[in-house]
């Protein structure tokens, strides 16, 4: 099972320093558009694999093991964010800190909320 | 040549995440997912390591930074398991869970970035 998380793992961080490269040359207002994007869409995606989930049986589990902890887990960052916090903080830009901490919580809940809830909705039969 | 790195730190971090975390989740017993927290709060304090002490750039930075610690803290886990609370009508803890997080999170990174600072730079 660890091979599998390790390979998701592997895909998911270099599709974050994927989505981090792309947004290098935006700027706006020193706010930390890159994480701030893999952590709202990671979360949707992993409520929603949950959701599903709970209605479905899962004939592959491994594979969604590989995708919720191994590539999501991996995609989304936690350390990259409260470093940023910080350095905002420390540069003086508290508002956007401020802005960057509330709306990744208020959104990531609310979207990890509504991707189980859309994810619930899904039922297959058969193949799945 | 970052790219591999990245591909060697996340698959590590993504393998210490998944043991370390899931192991304490199973086995402590407070309200809170105890392993997602203890990862993302080391994971914290040592991504501030690595900047305080300006490796930025550097090798060290893409494997163990971007890669490993990237991966061994989530965001996500972090977000749907205040979607767990939600379900079972756990409001007041999730709020909890959530405060607690980001206090000590800002808290072990600011430490982790002043350490680096202080002794490494």
């Amino acid at each position: 099972m660890w091979l599998y998380v390790g390979f998701g793992g592997a895909m998911g961080a270099l599709t974050r320093y994927g989505v981090s490269l792309l947004f290098s040359s935006i700027q706006l207002f020193h706010f930390p558009i890159a994480t701030f994007l893999v952590n709202l869409l990671g979360s949707f995606l992993l409520g929603f694999m949950i959701g599903y989930a709970k209605k479905n049986s899962l004939k592959h589990r491994k594979m969604y093991t590989s995708l919720t902890v191994g590539f999501l887990g991996s995609f989304t960052t936690f350390s990259t964010f409260s470093i940023e916090t910080v350095q905002l903080l420390e540069d003086g830009l508290i508002w956007i800190s401020v802005i960057y901490v509330i709306s990744s919580v208020l959104f990531g809940w609310m979207l990890a909320s509504s991707g189980t809830n859309f994810g619930k909705r899904i039922i297959l039969s058969g193949k799945g | 040549m970052t790219v591999v790195f990245v591909i060697i730190g996340g698959f590590l971090g993504a393998i210490f995440r998944f043991s370390i975390s899931g192991f304490m989740n199973q086995r402590t017993d407070l309200f809170f997912p105890v392993g997602t927290f203890f990862v993302n709060m080391i994971g914290s304090f040592l991504l501030g390591l690595l900047v305080g002490s300006d490796q930025s750039g550097s090798y060290i930075f893409d494997w163990f930074g971007i890669g490993f610690l990237g991966s061994f803290t989530t965001y996500s886990t972090f977000m749907n398991e205040l979607v767990q609370f939600d379900e079972c009508e756990e409001k007041r803890e999730a709020k909890l869970y959530v405060l607690i997080s980001l206090f000590f999170g800002f808290l072990f990174g600011w430490i982790g970035i002043f350490v680096g600072k202080t002794f490494f730079f």
